[in-house]
């Protein structure tokens, strides 16, 4: 890979070379081994940085003295060298080689040879990241490489996404990894909004061992990201896409019963909950009965794909244009991408910008680069309904809209004659297009990046590099409440939702970041056969945060959405407190050193002192060291070289030390905040203030992740035709930076401190085939394998579970939480359960009803106990089909949607004993002396409502579910068109793309309800779904890449 | 290569000069956002107004459904576990996380805090601090058995506190509660007044005192049936002694409720209403039982109508037995009582803590048991008129005479065959809806009201007498927390029963 980089860098050092050379030019054509001219092959005049590329015939242009040496270089041939003597034209013919000789970015954007590295580094280039078009960049790393895990933890418009590099570390920390963009370290939800068409390659470092001299924020490896730069003549590329999204696996539902319920199995038309009899077809009212004695009719049945009704066709457009140039004294790139997208909800809407502006200069020994980006994005989606009411959303109202009422007719809640919320069938519940049209959260994104590089090269083996780099992202976010009144009552109605008042809010939250590196380098060949490269840097980062957030209830005029025409208080919006700063600083040294013995044995050391402001001042500065070897045997033995090309093994230790937020030494007070009221201080003139209940430790240390590695890449035949690399790692992190969940009767209830120990481990494999290979038909594979495993070492003494989180976390009765266990893997999902007896059969009380137990038990671990990720290209003549596919397994998830299906009386369990009371399969009962018998006898009280949407509901062990799931992520299939069109047409390139992605996921058959994958929130609790999800949804596009 | 030292150089001295500038650039990590420091005169409003609210919501609510004064209409699934008396780790637990980890948190913050100048005397607050644990104490170990006490809110310093012997605490609490009141009797001339900070009694000590006296009395007239008269005698004269008496109005608390968001009073805004008038969801699916709607009409009692409010469709008192499965005609938020206007007055109501009502039929029982000398009949008909008083009956005609004059078993004192009986009944009544908590313990010490009966979702016949621990301590303090069977929440009664 990344022989263009390696090509542009040569280019930029061309100029530094012909200013202290004595030269001439030297031309000639690269070929491969069959003739076929290789475009793309790095020439390097040895010893100094100048260098070219050839051309797309294969010919190149360079000026040389005479008697230096030009070494070519390509992926998958052997490095050749010749000598310039008098002549001027050299013709190359490359043999296939080593693929794996290609540079590598690693930390700090310093190039290496993957040969030269310890741990375990892999490259996506930008080709794979634009396949399908997606637009969130994160989203489109999935089932590519190894050791990664990324979970987008909800559908929609602009969903957001969980990045993880080998499992989880930190109990309650930050687990995601590091986003490096061009040097920069970047926030986490950059990697979402970057444009991928902007992307040269993604470089994966997966462990701390990769990633130690980026400090702290790497112990989760880190995502480094390098944008394109400008190239070549002055060229266009423009790309447009359209693209349909269609809501597909919705849960699937009982269609046997319908609503009503009370007592037992009565049908009362106006309920929306199915525990009424059996569809038959019979004429039912849909609505409320009208003064003048009408109501909608509709037949009691129930209607094939409902809910899918419900949801639109989403489409997306996109364009790009891209224009890029650049010679030997500087190159600009200038790209420009819109998207808009409706969403299959109605009514969403999504768009985005994005602009950058790259660009270089080269001035002597000085080299300039500078990045501007702009991205700008606005979001306006449904959200939940009037606070005032039950919090619920939309998905809520959509499976409380029982099958035999037809969106269609229910539509017109404002002037439909039977469909207004006065007479309409939603008695319990707003409609859900009055959910639609009321309920509004508006997001508006800005984010500009600068970032500036100089190197100066003193010498073709010392440089120096200063890296600055400042973000400003602002984020400005409306939510919008619609009011609920009714202009009439009619004169007997069944049931009426209460009226409520529209409400508002508005928050501004700006955070600006600023990093700066400053490194010298140095790389020399000291002797024949030792080489010395050596870094020493300092950093600094910056971080504040600001936000402020106001809200309104009871607005006096509809529609009309402002805190200032409200009755009652100004309260504070969606947070607790209207008014948040902070503030990060944090100072580093580092330096590394890899020392070579020919080409076959490196060793590398690298160290790092933080010196960060949020630890106590005696414990601020901490250093960790990291260490390294790799062994190419393959070059040190030649002769073993066979069918095997190329091996490498190494092995590494790194340290990694982690400090915490801002703040978290401080003990508070607060005047409204206290356990799980919100209390409201000051009442009038009385003011009050609770003290937190979270303690702090004076002398909180660094947190400290250990990790060893070791690994074997592999190729195998002739330009390394099977290659792939095999990965053991194991890290313990120490001390944890955790609020330790304490006994309430402490008088605190969390404390946070350095506690505990958590290890993970893990086996990676990578392996990339090319299986054929022709001129006209090729077909490469790539799979990936992670294994991985974390468990929790210890705790706080006395302390043997910690709450990681969950969406009902404040709601300790609702019986289902993610949680961390001494001696298990993390995080696990701990629920409600029935009774057991020693055979394991659920015991069942004196009216045939299981028992719950008294406490919540463990259900199993919500991470996958391995990811199988599989890519595949065929090729055909100017025809290439691409598929990404992975499949995840060993994992539980807690499936919140069938539960609030259960309320409504629609899961497909419910209607097993065709809602007749029933024997509880697998129970027994107490025989009375301490034994318990096998019940053939007891049926439950009950088979409907009282039943399934009580006893069964309240025990939440019912809704854990396998979380197995293989997903067809990506499938592209695109045509390259013939030159001879293109020249015609005047083009350099043209192609058409046809894509799908999320085209098809199959499931254990336990789960007919939603995607294991989607989860309340991103953070570390992974494993608890949600009603509050998006749809899944499914897309397919249409693209057309022109260049010119 | 010199140039390439004097580069090191240079760039290690830049380093140094760095790293010597650190240690301000380092210091921005004070807090913006929370004051890290506080006095007992703004914590000790937040302790209290927490303490008014638990009492308010989560226990009154478990006191009325396990009482069977409340019930769920048919078009509302809720309350289900309180129908199936569901008595798990997660039932009802903030009632002891919500004690120790605000209540106490914040009261021992009060009690420890030290005016750093030494000008401000706050004995005062310690005093109200004491009296309000000693009151949430008795209701801990009422509620479940052994709790943490001895080692109880120290944090960092013991994250793990130990279980103390429920007996041990009660007497603990008591002496602890002897203090106080003569203590809050005889402070120092330079004590600070917490004035309208305290929201309950304004800063007026000897009410506190009262109050104290009656909490004492309360777990003294507990500890009746374990032996101790002697005990409960000797306590009883450490009251006489400080002269403060019991209290003489009902206790609530008020930092300024109004009708503004987050600014109601906790009762009103959790069983009653928006700000804007809207019924809040637990108004609507909050109603009345039949058997107590029949109860209070076959004893003509005048108060029906301020616990109960006339169902909306038809005007009529009617109440639905406790059943997760109401009948199907009938039964929805239209066609039943819910919650009357004796109860929900208004977004600014005072929040009881402890009624009148209640400290006088403490009186009347302690005087009948021979532990305090007065008129037991009195008393009686006292608090029966202090809850008239407090519930708001309309008293042109005089009522309270009218309802205690009927020959009526538990309603006249002449006519009752067990007084006993008679108080224990009449304390149900008087304290629905608000110290409900205070009926299911009595009714766990008494039995009465007698043939109250159970909720026909429940599994067994039978009411439950305990709370079990939180799953957050089985968790948390495993090492300490007892062990817990379910069986237990019906069978594991009180160390007084």
């Amino acid at each position: 890979m990344n022989t263009k980089l390696k090509g542009l860098l040569t280019l930029l050092f061309l100029f530094v070379q012909i200013s202290f050379a004595q030269t001439k030019t030297v031309t000639g054509t690269v070929t491969d081994g069959s003739g076929v001219p290789l475009p793309g092959v790095n020439i390097l005049v040895q010893g100094t940085a100048s260098g070219t590329q050839s051309d797309f015939d294969g010919n190149y242009t360079l000026e040389a003295a005479q008697g230096s040496k030009l070494a070519f270089t390509y992926v998958g041939f052997a490095e050749q060298t010749i000598t310039v003597g008098n002549a001027n034209t050299y013709d190359i013919q490359m043999e296939a080689g080593e693929a794996l000789d290609a540079v590598v970015v690693t930390a700090l954007g310093i190039e290496r040879k993957p040969r030269e590295l310890s741990y375990s580094v892999q490259t996506i280039d930008d080709d794979a990241l634009t396949k399908t078009r997606n637009v969130n960049t994160a989203s489109s790393l999935v089932g590519k490489v190894s050791g990664l895990q990324i979970n987008t933890t909800n559908g929609g418009v602009n969903p957001s996404t969980r990045v993880v590099l080998r499992g989880n570390r930190s109990l309650l920390g930050n687990n995601e990894a590091l986003v490096v963009i061009d040097g920069f370290q970047s926030s986490r939800g950059a990697l979402d909004r970057i444009n991928p068409n902007d992307l040269e390659n993604v470089s994966v470092l997966k462990g701390a061992n990769a990633a130690a001299l980026y400090g702290s924020d790497a112990a989760n490896g880190v995502l480094i990201i390098t944008t394109k730069k400008g190239k070549g003549k002055m060229n266009v590329t423009f790309t447009t896409s359209s693209e349909f999204s269609k809501v597909a696996y919705l849960p699937e539902v009982q269609d046997q019963f319908g609503v009503g319920g009370f007592p037992d199995g009565t049908l009362r038309p106006l309920e929306n909950v199915n525990w009424g009899p059996r569809f038959d077809g019979r004429m039912v009212n849909a609505s409320e009965t009208l003064a003048d004695g009408t109501a909608l009719m509709v037949p009691f049945s129930s209607i094939k794909r409902h809910q899918y009704n419900f949801y639109n066709l989403g489409l997306s457009l996109r364009n790009s244009v891209q224009i890029s140039s650049g010679d030997d004294n500087g190159s600009y790139l200038f790209s420009l991408d819109q998207t808009n997208t409706e969403g299959v909800i109605p009514k969403d809407a999504y768009n985005q910008t994005n602009v950058r502006l790259n660009s270089t200069r080269e001035i002597g020994k000085l080299s300039l680069r500078t990045n501007l980006s702009f991205f700008r994005s606005y979001s306006n989606v449904v959200g939940t309904n009037n606070p005032n009411s039950q919090i619920r959303p939309l998905q809520w109202f959509i499976i409380n809209t029982p099958l035999h009422v037809p969106f269609s007719e229910v539509k017109n809640y404002q002037t439909g004659k039977y469909a207004r919320n006065e007479a309409s069938y939603y008695r319990f519940y707003e409609n859900p297009y009055f959910v639609v049209d009321n309920n509004r959260n508006m997001t508006n994104i800005n984010e500009f990046s600068f970032i500036n590089n100089f190197k100066y090269q003193f010498s073709d083996y010392l440089n120096a590099t200063l890296n600055v780099g400042y973000t400003n992202y602002n984020r400005g976010y409306k939510e919008n409440h619609g009011r609920f009144n009714y202009n009439f009552h009619v004169p007997d109605p069944y049931a009426e939702i209460s009226e409520y008042g529209a409400q508002t809010s508005d928050d501004d939250y700006i955070s600006r970041r600023l990093n700066s590196d400053f490194i010298i380098s140095f790389n020399k060949d000291i002797a024949q056969d030792f080489s010395i490269n050596a870094n020493i840097g300092q950093n600094v980062q910056v971080r504040e945060e600001k936000r402020v957030s106001v809200g309104g209830n009871n607005l006096i005029i509809p529609d009309f959405y402002h805190v200032s025409t409200r009755t009652g208080n100004l309260n504070s919006g969606r947070y607790s407190s209207a008014e948040y700063s902070s503030k990060y600083r944090k100072f580093s040294l580092y330096g590394d050193v890899t020392l070579g013995y020919k080409d076959f044995i490196y060793l590398t050391g690298s160290g790092r002192n933080d010196w960060t402001s949020t630890l106590p001042k005696a414990n601020r500065s901490f250093f960790y060291p990291s260490t390294g070897i790799s062994f190419i045997p393959t070059s040190a033995f030649p002769d073993m070289k066979g069918i095997l090309n190329y091996l490498k093994g190494s092995f590494s230790y790194a340290k990694v030390g982690n400090d915490p937020d801002s703040y978290v030494t401080n003990e508070t007070f607060s005047p409204n905040v206290t356990n799980e009221f919100y209390e409201g201080f000051p009442f009038g003139s009385t003011a009050g203030l609770s003290f937190s209940g979270r303690a702090t430790d004076p002398n909180l240390k660094p947190e400290f992740t250990k990790s060893l590695e070791a690994s074997l890449e592999f190729g195998f035949l002739k330009g390394d035709r099977i290659s792939g690399s095999a990965t053991v790692y194991k890290t313990n992190t120490t001390d944890q930076l955790t609020p330790i969940s304490t006994s309430y009767a402490s008088g605190a209830t969390e404390f946070y401190t350095n506690v505990g120990e958590i290890q993970s481990r893990g086996f990676e494999f990578d392996l990339k085939a090319d299986i054929f290979r022709s001129e006209d038909f090729s077909w490469n594979l790539g799979v990936n394998y992670s294994l991985m495993g974390s468990k929790v070492i210890s705790l706080a003494d006395g302390v043997d579970e910690l709450e990681i989180g969950g969406p009902y976390v404040d709601n300790s009765g609702y019986g289902a939480v993610i949680k961390a266990k001494v001696g298990e893997p993390y995080p696990l999902l701990k629920t409600t359960t029935y009774q057991t007896d020693d055979q394991g059969r659920t015991i069942v009380g004196a009216n045939g009803n299981p028992l719950p137990a008294s406490d919540l038990e463990f259900q199993g671990k919500t991470t996958p106990d391995y990811i199988v990720g599989l890519n595949t290209t065929f090729k055909y003549k100017n025809f290439s089909l691409y598929a990404v596919a992975d499949y995840r397994t060993g994992h539980v998830f807690y499936n919140n949607l069938a539960d609030a299906l259960e309320f409504t009386g629609l899961t497909k369990h419910s209607v097993t004993s065709n809602r007749q009371p029933f024997v509880f399969p697998n129970s027994s009962y107490a025989d009375g002396n301490g034994g318990y018998t096998a019940n053939t006898s007891r049926p439950t009280t009950d088979g409907g409502n009282n039943f399934w949407s009580t006893i069964y509901n309240g025990t939440k062990s019912n809704y854990v579910t396998d979380a197995t799931v293989l997903k067809l992520r990506e499938v592209s299939l695109s045509y390259t068109f013939d030159q001879n069109l293109l020249d015609k047409l005047g083009l350099t390139d043209m192609s058409l793309n046809i894509y799908g992605r999320n085209l098809l996921m199959l499931r254990p058959s336990a789960n007919v309800y939603t995607d294991p994958e989607f989860n309340f929130d991103s953070g570390n609790a992974t494993g608890f779904g949600t009603q509050n999800q998006s749809p899944y949804s499914r897309q397919y596009g249409l693209a057309l890449t022109a260049r010119f | 290569m010199k140039k390439i030292y004097k580069i090191c150089l240079l760039t290690m001295a830049l380093a140094t000069v760095v790293t010597g500038c650190t240690g301000d650039f380092l210091n921005v990590n004070e807090n913006p956002n929370d004051p890290t420091v506080s006095t007992p005169d703004l914590t000790l409003p937040s302790a209290e107004q927490t303490f008014a609210r638990l009492n308010a919501t989560s226990m009154t609510e478990l006191g009325n459904y396990i009482m069977y004064n409340w019930s769920v209409p048919s078009n509302w699934q809720a309350q289900g576990d309180l129908f199936r008396y569901n008595v798990t780790t997660t039932f009802y637990s903030t009632i002891f996380e919500t004690s120790y980890g605000t209540i106490f948190k914040n009261l021992t913050y009060v009690k420890n805090y030290e005016d750093p100048t030494g000008q401000v005397e706050y004995s005062a607050y310690d005093d109200i601090a004491n009296i309000i644990e000693g009151f949430q104490y008795q209701y801990l170990v009422d509620l479940y058995g052994d709790v943490p006490f001895t080692e109880a809110n120290q944090r960092t310093a013991n994250l793990t506190p130990k279980y103390d012997d429920a007996e041990t605490i009660y007497k603990a609490v008591i002496d602890t509660l002897t203090n106080a009141a003569s203590s809050a009797l005889n402070l120092p001339d330079n004590a600070q007044d917490p004035g309208s900070q305290d929201i309950i009694f304004g800063g007026n000590m000897s009410q506190w005192a009262q109050f104290a006296n009656t909490i004492k009395l309360r777990m003294l007239v507990r500890l009746s049936n374990t032996g101790q008269d002697s005990y409960i005698k000797e306590q009883i004269a450490s009251i006489d002694a400080n002269g403060a008496g019991y209290i003489t109005g009902d206790v609530v608390a008020n930092p300024n409720y109004s009708n503004n968001d987050d600014k109601q009073n906790p009762y009103y805004s959790y069983y009653g209403f928006q700000t804007s008038g809207t019924r809040q969801d637990r108004n609507n699916f909050t109603v009345a039982t039949d058997y107590t709607i029949n109860y209070l009409q076959n004893t003509n009692d005048p108060r029906l109508e301020r616990l109960y409010a006339p169902s909306q469709n038809a005007d009529e008192f009617k109440g639905a037995e406790q059943n997760i499965n109401q009948p199907g005609e009938g039964f929805t938020t239209k066609d039943l009582s819910q919650i009357g206007p004796g109860l929900l007055k208004s977004s600014a109501q005072d929040q009881p803590i402890m009624l009148l009502s209640e400290a006088l039929f403490l009186q009347s029982e302690a005087v009948l048991r021979g532990y305090i000398s007065g008129d037991a009949k009195d008393l009686y008909q006292q608090a029966i008129a202090a809850s008239f008083q407090y519930l708001g009956v309309d008293d042109t005609a005089n009522p309270v005479d009218e309802y205690y004059a009927q020959d009526i078993n538990n309603v006249s004192w002449d006519a009752s065959s067990n007084k006993y009986e008679a108080i224990i009944t009449q304390k149900w009544i008087a304290l629905n809806g608000t110290s409900s908590i205070e009926t299911w313990i009595e009714y766990t010490r008494t039995g009465f009201p007698a043939n109250l009966p159970t909720s026909k979702s429940a599994v067994e016949s039978r009411r439950p007498v305990t709370l079990l621990y939180p799953s957050s301590e089985y968790s948390r303090n495993q090492n300490n927390v007892p062990a817990r069977t379910p069986a237990d929440a019906f069978t594991k009664t009180p160390f007084w029963k």
